[in-house]
C-alpha cells in the first residue's frame, strides 16, 4: 500500500508578495503544509483567500510582479521555489500536473486532444516515439473513461462536450504520471451531475496512481466526498488544517464554523439562509490582530491586538486564540 | 467542407456580377461611345450601323448579359486611347505588378511575424521599446516618401541599386519574369521594400497585439502548467492562434496592394497596371478602366475566398458550413 511515512509536497512558511506603487501586498502569509502521495488535500476559502495562489506559486507560475519572498517548497524532498523558469518547465507537468477551472477554455482550440497528449507526453519522455506516445494518449483517455478512445483521439476538443473535455484535460494532467496534481476548482464550471463523476473520477486515479492532489475550491460538497484532509484559508493565511471529517462535523476555527453553518441542508427550508456578515478584508486593509476578528462572533480583545498562529487542536491545527490561551 | 466551399464560391460569383455590372454602368455613364468614335465627317447612317454593330440598340438586360459574357472570357474590346485589346494591355503589364506585390508580401510576412513575436514575448525590453516606436514612424511614413529616400541613398548616393525600371525580364509564355536575371533582381529590391515597409509594420503590430492577448488565454496558461517548453507555446500554441487576423490583413493587403501600387510604381517607373490605369484615366480610356475594375474585384473576391477557406484549415471549429 502507500506509504505514508514520506511526504510528497512540504510547503514551509510560503511567502508569496506583489510589489505595486503603494508599497507591498502580501498575497499569501506564511503557509506551511504538506500533502503525502496519494493523499488528497482540500483547499477552501472564499475568492481572494490565496488558495488558488498558492497552488501557482508551488507551480512557479505567479505571474509578475508577484513573487515568492520567504519560505520554500519541497517536492519528493527537492527544493524546487528558487529554480529557474528552464528548470520548472521540466518540473511542471513531468512532477506537477494540473487541473484547471474552465475544460471550455484550457484546451487550445486548434490541435485535436491527440496531439495536445502526444505533445505533452513527449515532452517530458523524449524517449518514446510518436507512435508509443499515440499509444499511451489512447490509453489515457480510456483510462478517464472517454468511450471509443482510438476514435475520439483525433478530435477537437469542441468536439466534446464540458464533461468529457475535463476528463480530457484530468488525461493531460496525468500524461506523464506526475507526484502531484493541482486541481483548480476542476468541478466549478461543470453541472451538478458531471461533478460527482469528475470527483469520482479524480479520487480512483489518485488511489491507483499513488499521486498526491492538492484540491482547490469552494465547495465543500466536493471536499466532503473527495478529500481526506482540509486546509482553510482567510486572507491569505492558513487558519485551520485536519482531517475532513473532524473539519467538517467538529470545526475549531469560528470562521470554518460559520462556513459549515452556511452550507444549507438539503430538504431543510429555513427563512433566512445563515451567512457570515462582512467581507474579506482587503489584502491592503487587512486588520491588527487576527484577520477574521471584525466578523468573529467570539472576538475578545487579544484578538484585535495579536496575531494567532496555528496550534494543534485534536487531529489538525487552527490558528485561533480560543485554542490557544483565550481571547482576553 | 465542400458545402462550406461551394457556398464560398456561390458568395464570390455574386460579387463579380455585381462588381460587372458597376463597370457596365461606366460605360452606359460616359456618354454615347459612337460619339467618341466617330468624326465629323460620319455620316447618320454610318452611325446607326456602328450603333446596330456594336449592340447598343439592344435592351439593357441584353447588353449588361453580354459584357458579363465577354469579361468571363477575357474579352474586355479595344482600347479607345491605342487601340489595342484590352486584355493584352492588361496581360503586358499583369506579371510586373504581381511580382512586386508577392514579393512585398512574402518579405512583411518574413519580417513582420518574427518581430511581431519578439516584440510581445521581449516586451519592455530595450529593443522591442525601439521596434515598437520604429514601428509608428513605418505606420506614418507614405509610401512615396520611402521610395524617393531610398532611391536618394541607394541609387544616387550610393550607386548600388537602379533607381527606375525593371532590368531584363525573361518571358515563360505570356508571363515575363523579372526574378530570374540579375538586373530584374536587383530593381525589385528598392519598389518592393518601399512597398512592404508599412506592410511590415501593420503585421507586426497586428502579431503583437494578438500575441499579448493570446499569451493572457487559459489554453496558453495551462500550457505552460502541463510543462511545454516556451518556444513550442509561442510559435505552436499562441502564433497559430493569432494567424486568423493576419491572414485576413495580408489577403486584404494584396489586394490594395495590386490596386494602388501605382504610387510606387509611378516613383519607381515600375512598368505595372498602375502606370496603365494612371494613363487610362488621364485618356479617359473607358475599356482599360472596365477591366481593370474586374480583374482588380476579381482578385479582390479571389484572395476573400481563398481567406474563408484558409480559416478553415486554420481553425477546425469553421469547417462544418453553416
Amino acid at each position: 500500500m502507500l506509504d505514508t511515512t514520506e511526504t510528497c509536497l512540504e510547503v514551509h512558511n510560503l511567502t508569496v508578495e506583489f510589489p505595486n506603487r503603494h508599497g507591498i501586498l502580501t498575497a499569501l502569509n506564511d503557509i506551511s503544509l504538506e500533502i503525502r502521495p496519494g493523499e488528497i488535500l482540500g483547499m477552501v476559502g472564499e475568492s481572494g483567500a490565496g488558495k488558488s495562489m498558492t497552488g501557482l506559486a508551488i507551480q512557479g507560475l505567479l505571474e509578475h510582479p508577484g513573487r515568492i519572498a520567504g519560505g520554500e517548497v519541497r517536492l519528493a524532498g527537492r527544493r524546487i521555489d528558487a529554480l529557474s523558469d528552464q528548470e520548472m518547465e521540466k518540473i511542471r507537468g513531468r512532477e506537477i500536473g494540473a487541473i484547471f477551472q474552465d475544460p471550455l477554455t484550457s484546451l487550445n482550440p486548434l490541435f485535436t486532444v491527440g496531439s495536445q497528449l502526444v505533445e505533452t507526453i513527449r515532452q517530458h519522455m523524449p524517449d518514446k516515439s510518436r507512435s508509443a506516445a499515440r499509444e499511451r494518449a489512447i490509453g489515457l483517455l480510456k483510462e478517464v473513461g472517454i468511450p471509443a478512445p482510438a476514435e475520439r483521439v483525433d478530435h477537437y476538443p469542441h468536439q466534446f462536450s464540458g464533461g468529457m473535455r475535463q476528463r480530457v484535460v484530468i488525461a493531460l494532467a496525468l500524461a506523464a504520471e506526475p507526484r502531484l496534481i493541482i486541481a483548480d476548482e476542476p468541478t466549478t464550471a461543470l453541472d451538478v451531475s458531471i461533478q460527482a463523476q469528475i470527483t469520482g473520477l479524480l479520487r480512483r486515479l489518485c488511489k491507483e496512481h499513488g499521486t498526491a492532489v492538492m484540491l482547490v475550491t469552494h465547495d465543500m460538497g466536493v471536499i466532503a466526498e473527495t478529500a481526506d484532509r482540509v486546509a482553510v484559508m482567510y486572507a491569505g493565511r492558513l487558519i485551520e488544517i485536519g482531517l475532513v471529517d473532524t473539519v467538517l462535523k467538529n470545526p475549531a476555527h469560528p470562521y470554518t464554523k460559520g462556513l459549515m453553518a452556511s452550507i444549507p441542508a438539503l430538504g431543510a427550508r429555513v427563512e433566512h439562509l445563515h451567512q457570515i456578515d462582512g467581507a474579506m478584508p482587503r489584502l491592503n486593509a487587512i486588520p491588527q490582530g487576527c484577520a477574521f476578528n471584525p466578523r468573529c462572533p467570539m472576538a475578545g480583545p487579544r484578538c484585535r491586538r495579536d496575531r494567532p498562529t496555528l496550534v494543534p487542536t485534536g487531529t489538525g491545527a487552527a490558528a485561533c486564540w480560543l485554542h490557544d490561551g483565550g481571547t482576553e | 467542407m465542400i458545402a462550406f466551399v461551394l457556398k464560398k464560391l456561390a458568395n464570390a460569383a455574386f460579387v463579380m456580377l455585381a462588381v460587372a455590372f458597376l463597370a457596365f454602368l461606366i460605360f452606359r455613364l460616359a456618354g454615347d461611345p459612337v460619339d467618341m468614335m466617330s468624326t465629323e465627317q460620319t455620316t447618320e447612317a454610318d452611325r446607326e450601323l456602328l450603333r446596330e454593330k456594336l449592340g447598343l440598340n439592344d435592351s439593357f438586360l441584353v447588353q449588361y448579359a453580354r459584357f458579363v459574357g465577354n469579361a468571363a472570357q477575357g474579352e474586355f474590346g479595344i482600347s479607345y486611347r491605342n487601340g489595342q485589346d484590352v486584355l493584352g494591355l492588361i496581360a503586358e503589364r499583369f506579371p510586373a505588378t504581381m511580382e512586386l506585390v508577392i514579393v512585398a508580401t512574402v518579405l512583411s510576412l518574413l519580417i513582420g511575424l518574427p518581430l511581431g513575436v519578439l516584440t510581445a514575448i521581449k516586451r519592455g525590453k530595450w529593443y522591442s521599446e525601439v521596434l515598437q516606436f520604429g514601428s509608428i514612424i513605418g505606420v506614418s511614413l507614405p509610401s512615396f516618401v520611402v521610395g524617393i529616400l531610398l532611391i536618394l541613398v541607394f541609387s544616387v548616393t550610393l550607386g548600388w541599386l537602379p533607381a527606375f525600371g525593371r532590368g531584363d525580364v525573361v518571358n515563360l509564355g505570356w508571363w515575363s519574369t523579372g526574378l530570374l536575371t540579375r538586373s530584374g533582381l536587383m530593381a525589385l529590391v528598392l519598389p518592393s521594400i518601399s512597398l512592404s515597409l508599412y506592410q511590415i509594420t501593420l503585421i507586426m503590430r497586428l502579431v503583437r497585439a494578438e500575441m499579448l492577448e493570446v499569451m493572457r488565454s487559459d489554453y496558453v496558461k495551462f500550457a505552460r502548467a502541463r510543462g511545454i517548453s516556451r518556444y513550442k507555446i509561442y510559435f505552436r500554441h499562441a502564433l497559430r492562434n493569432c494567424l486568423m487576423p493576419v491572414v485576413t490583413l495580408t489577403a486584404m493587403n494584396i489586394g490594395t496592394l495590386i490596386a494602388f501600387a501605382l504610387i510606387t510604381e509611378t516613383v519607381f517607373q515600375w512598368p505595372g497596371m498602375g502606370m496603365l490605369f494612371i494613363q487610362a484615366v488621364t485618356f479617359i480610356d473607358i475599356p482599360v478602366m472596365a477591366a481593370y475594375l474586374c480583374i482588380v474585384a476579381f482578385i479582390f473576391v479571389f484572395l476573400n475566398t481563398m481567406v474563408d477557406i484558409t480559416y478553415a484549415v486554420i481553425d477546425p471549429r469553421l469547417r462544418s458550413a453553416n
